[in-house]
């Protein structure tokens, strides 16, 4: 009897689970009058800020930190007969993600917004590949990967596709926020010294997966996995070197606690891949998720080399003086970011399913880090910004954590219209 | 009901409570702080007591393990099992048409067929056994029909598995003789060639070194030249080969085409050692369904000989082949006492392999079974799995411990349901009445008092399938019943299914036993060797249509597991007589997690068993079984 193709090969729902991570920025931008982390938009002002992320993940840390590939190597036996074969996958992700957001300065120190990832597409490439094993005497030769897999065929289970594509066009769970700068005292003004508080939110209006599918993400924040369902952020900025009204240093800090709450799946019942994803008759009709909390830290480091013309237009009404007041014409940003993983934790009717779930979902952390370039036209009159950034997790190694380099293309435009 | 649990896989991290939510939020030190606490949730067996009557000890099983048995159902029947069994659809169906109807399209062939059967079974329990297992329905939220098919499919299965196993390989090229080209008789004359019949010891002794091996092979279809492959020793000669000669023999038309093999082997062999040449080819035909295409291969056999100056003849000499890391040991059983032990006190201990498929090892569960007032029982417990009334090794508190292997056998009650159908073969249907053997071994655990009781107590029951079964009471008496459905073309009333196998004397009269202390068994019949009715296969070629390609055979000849068995038997005897006299639990566990005895992909449980106290010690829970620590249950301890 040889029977056991599901149990190894069901580590490929994993692949959907592991390779959920594409990077979005969807909490506040900088405001468009200084750099920084901790400044508000000022009163009666208007920004869209819609950018382009390419993100791709094709691998993980594990508890230790070690690089290893999304899906372990699945070694497959058969009763009596020895090994059939090593399936080896080395799945990638890519996610095309539009981040739009639009923010407005309610008071100076209040600023509201509103945004959220529209995904253009997810495309999950599995490139399986196959090691074959011992001899096999029934066969009168080892399993080629043909041969293992219309052996799987015959039993109801065809091979996952080569290449998967979803989340065409797919709005992620909005977000909605609300930032205070916070009063400054009279020594954080003389030091130039400002502080915000950041409360955000975010909505279900995401794309979950079809349970039903191998290779598949969704697009909630939980398989985004880069902001949480509330996020309360503390961040600071200091600007000690300036040129006339421009910051050409800015030193930011913030601190933030992301919340995710327990989301609750509907359970696969194996209707297209019946031997992989048969789960509901001792999972349950549904299972639970809590995706557990995160404490994040961050730094940041914004210089101004070249502050550029300024000139007096139409956005200042001739005024060279006011548009002295506008962002530098290139700014360059490094930051890096630490975040605090707290376990994800599955929760069902079988226990040992719910732990197999959270095998690299335990206790982690990211150290992530990134830069930008961004250009700004607003004091030679046009009222906008456009940036680069580049992201990576992989430079130092995570702990449990699916590293998703991403590169984004963005750009600003502010409006005020009284 | 009552149940405990054992924990030993590796810690895992459980989630972080609120406030340390809170505290992460008040301070940055938090980001730094533990997370989470190392907590063990790995659970993966667990030791069950069963009080009341059957239906309340099953409705509590049921309820207690519900997404245990759920698991264990879904994941070894629905999505590994059946859909596997599924695939025997066109070589059972193209002997028996009735499996070719719509009732069994659409994959349902396997659950089906499982469950015809199981009601088959289910006619000849005693009511106790099906309230149990409505019970463990009830509880588990499965159906009825699931819960028999769960607990009547290991018996079943591996009856239907003989049936299409043998139509297979009866599809493939024979080894019909053999010859060692250069080994003379003593009158310095090439010696004949020989019919060919597996057996446990070697062929031939005393080969010349230089000697050429020379087999001819048969099939209706003809041997294809290509696929012949062999190994001599860990030397393997792949098809094509220049050592390989072959030549078709001249055949009479509508006789089996012959294809003569000659192998010349690179080197001389050495001298004084025991060789072995495992055989493997296919016939001129492809099967291709089910998928993979494949040319169709009859058994792998094997031969084993002994070069000049070993200096034993060829019955001295096991046929275990060559190990060569490739095979899976069976499942092995064995039994000591007496001087074999450092006490003196029987032990039994078995490692059971069959079929893990990811889900078995998460299911293992002891259960301990009560008596109540008005049971004359004594408590008994075996190894198990959530949802099955039985296991395959267990131990009353009476002092009557066993442990089973199943064995590959014709002889079942499938084939003895048959017979009376082979005249309407279309219309023939594959059940099989009588007892899977854990039940039958239930019914051991309630009445026998010693080894010899439990043999009678078998020897009064049909049975399912071939089966093996060493016993050992607390008097020391060791034993195995060897077991098989005794189909006879003609009924009578002398029960021969169970043939018991104990000391007889001498190790030669005791082909289980070295001494009076010891005896073992794997998958294969030492004493019951003649396992099908000589008259059977001359009976269902008369009655079977022209063509249908099922030798109704020995054990010895149709097994695939023979050789294997004979491997790991072999070995098992070896290690016994090593460690002969100091043999103790400890030993005993040992013996078990020896890698030649341990299949790494499909073992279910270790146990081992000191029915002088009343003490269970079980492995089981990992893959392999013997991976995990080893825990212990003592009769009177009684649980809660």
């Amino acid at each position: 009897m040889r029977a056991d193709l599901h149990l190894r090969l069901s580590r490929l729902l994993r692949l959907s689970l592991l390779a959920a991570l594409v990077a979005t920025a969807v909490s506040l931008p900088p405001t468009p009058a200084r750099a920084g982390l901790g400044d508000s938009l000022p009163r009666g002002t208007f920004l869209i800020d819609a950018a382009y992320i390419y993100a791709q993940t094709n691998r993980q840390f594990d508890k230790d930190g070690k690089s290893v590939p999304l899906l372990a190597p699945v070694e497959r036996y058969e009763a009596g007969a020895g090994l059939q074969g090593i399936i080896r996958a080395k799945p990638v992700l890519h996610q095309q993600i539009v981040a739009l957001q639009l923010l407005y300065g309610i008071t100076d120190r209040l600023t509201i917004g509103f945004g959220g990832p529209l995904s253009l597409s997810t495309v999950i490439y599995t490139n399986l590949g196959w090691e074959p094993g011992d001899y096999q005497a029934s066969l009168g030769r080892p399993y080629s990967e043909s041969d293992f897999w219309e052996w799987a065929a015959s039993m109801g289970q065809g091979k996952p596709k080569a290449r998967a594509e979803s989340n065409v066009n797919a709005w992620g769970d909005l977000v909605l926020a609300l930032r205070y700068r916070l009063p400054e005292t009279e020594w954080m003004l003389k030091h130039h010294l400002s502080w915000t508080v950041t409360l955000q939110g975010a909505l279900p209006t995401g794309r979950e997966k079809d349970p039903e599918e191998l290779v598949e993400i969704g697009t909630t924040a939980w398989w985004l996995h880069n902001y949480g369902d509330l996020e309360l952020h503390l961040a600071a900025d200091w600007r000690p070197y300036w040129t006339g009204d421009v910051s050409r240093l800015t030193f930011s800090g913030e601190v933030y606690y992301t919340y995710n709450r327990t989301r609750t799946y509907d359970t696969p019942r194996g209707t297209k891949h019946p031997l992989l994803l048969n789960h509901a008759p001792f999972v349950g009709d549904t299972y639970r998720i809590n995706g557990g909390d995160w404490q994040v830290g961050r730094a940041q480091v914004e210089w101004a080399p070249f502050i550029g013309p300024t000139l007096g237009t139409w956005m200042t009404k001739g005024s060279v003086e006011a548009a002295r007041r506008f962002p530098p014409l290139l700014t360059l940003m490094v930051q890096y970011t630490f975040v605090n993983l707290q376990p994800t934790v599955w929760e069902s009717d079988y226990d040992l399913w719910s732990i197999d779930q959270a095998e690299f979902w335990g206790k982690g952390f990211k150290h992530i880090f990134a830069a930008q370039a961004t250009l700004s036209l607003l004091r030679v009159g046009a009222p906008v910004m456009l940036y680069v950034r580049g992201r990576s997790l992989d430079l130092v190694p995570g702990r449990n954590m699916r590293p998703a380099n991403a590169i984004t293309v963005g750009m600003r435009l502010l409006a005020k219209f009284w | 009901m009552t149940a405990s649990r054992s924990v030993y896989a590796q810690p895992r991290p459980r989630p972080a409570l609120a406030p340390r939510r809170l505290a992460a939020l008040v301070t940055l030190l938090a980001l730094s702080a533990p997370a989470c606490t190392e907590q063990p949730v790995g659970v993966y067996r667990e030791t069950i007591h069963l009080r009341g009557t059957p239906y309340e000890r099953g409705l509590d099983h049921g309820k207690r393990l519900r997404p245990r048995v759920r698991a264990f159902y879904t994941k070894l029947l629905d999505t590994a099992l059946l859909p596997n069994l599924n695939r025997e659809q066109p070589s059972i169906s193209g002997f028996l048409t009735r499996y070719a109807g719509p009732t069994y399209a659409d994959g349902q062939f396997s659950y089906r067929v499982l469950l015809e059967m199981a009601q088959s079974v289910e006619s000849q329990l005693p009511d106790r056994y099906k309230d149990e297992m409505q019970g463990i329905a009830d509880g588990s939220g499965l159906t009825y029909e699931q819960v028999l098919i769960l607990n009547t499919f290991p018996d079943t299965v591996l009856a239907v598995r003989s049936i299409a196993a043998t139509l297979r390989y009866s599809r493939g090229p024979r080894v019909l003789r053999w010859q060692f080209i250069g080994w003379k008789d003593g009158k310095g004359e090439q010696r004949k060639e020989q019919d060919y019949d597996p057996g446990p010891t070697a062929l031939a002794a005393e080969i010349p070194t230089d000697a050429k091996l020379r087999i001819v092979l048969a099939d209706p279809e003809g041997v294809a030249p290509e696929t012949v492959r062999l190994q001599l020793d860990t030397r393997v000669y792949e098809p094509g080969d220049p050592a390989i000669v072959t030549q078709a023999l001249p055949t009479k038309d509508g006789e089996p085409k012959e294809l003569e093999v000659v192998l010349t082997p690179n080197g001389p062999m050495p001298a004084a050692a025991v060789q072995s040449l495992i055989i493997q080819a296919a016939d001129t035909t492809i099967a291709d369904d089910p998928l993979p295409a494949h040319p169709r291969f009859g058994r792998e056999e094997t031969i084993t000989f002994s070069t000049v100056g070993y200096g034993k003849t060829a019955a001295e000499i096991p046929n275990i082949g060559v190990d060569d890391g490739r095979t899976r040991p069976p499942p092995v059983a064995f039994a000591v006492k007496g001087k074999a032990t450092v006490d003196g006190a029987p032990i039994l201990a078995q490692h059971f392999a069959l079929l893990d498929a990811g889900a078995a090892h998460e299911a293992t569960t002891l259960f301990v079974h009560h008596p109540v007032a008005g049971d004359t029982a004594p408590a008994h417990a075996y190894v198990s799995w959530a949802g099955l009334t039985w296991g395959f090794s267990g131990m009353s508190q009476a002092g009557v411990a066993w442990g089973c292997n199943f064995s590959d056998t014709l002889d079942t009650a499938i084939l003895k349901d048959l017979i009376p159908q082979l005249s309407k073969i279309e219309n023939a249907q594959l059940t099989s009445t009588g007892w899977p053997i854990g039940l039958a071994m239930r019914e051991v655990s309630r009445g026998a008092k010693g080894s010899d009781e439990a043999i009678a107590t078998l020897a009064g029951l049909q049975h399912v399938n071939g089966w093996n079964c060493v016993i050992a009471d607390k008097a020391g008496a060791l034993r195995v019943a060897e077991i098989d459905a005794e189909t006879e073309p003609i009924p009578n009333d002398i029960p021969q299914a169970v043939t018991p196998v104990k000391w007889n004397g001498t190790p030669e009269s005791s082909p289980a036993s070295d001494t009076p202390d010891d005896i073992r068994a794997s998958v294969h019949y030492v004493q019951k060797v003649q396992d099908v009715d000589p008259a059977l296969p001359v009976l269902a070629a008369a009655l079977l249509p022209p063509g249908v390609p099922i030798r109704v055979d020995m054990q010895r000849v149709v097994s695939s597991y023979f050789f294997k068995s004979l491997l790991a038997f072999n070995n098992l005897g070896r290690v016994i007589t090593e460690r002969y006299g100091k043999i103790d639990v400890a030993a005993a566990q040992e013996i078990l997690a020896d890698k030649r005895f341990v299949d790494f992909s499909d073992s279910m449980n270790a146990v081992v068993f000191e029915p002088a106290s009343g003490r269970i010690h079980h492995a089981m829970g990992a893959v392999p079984a013997t991976d995990a620590p080893w825990q212990t249950f003592t009769f009177g301890d009684g649980g809660p």
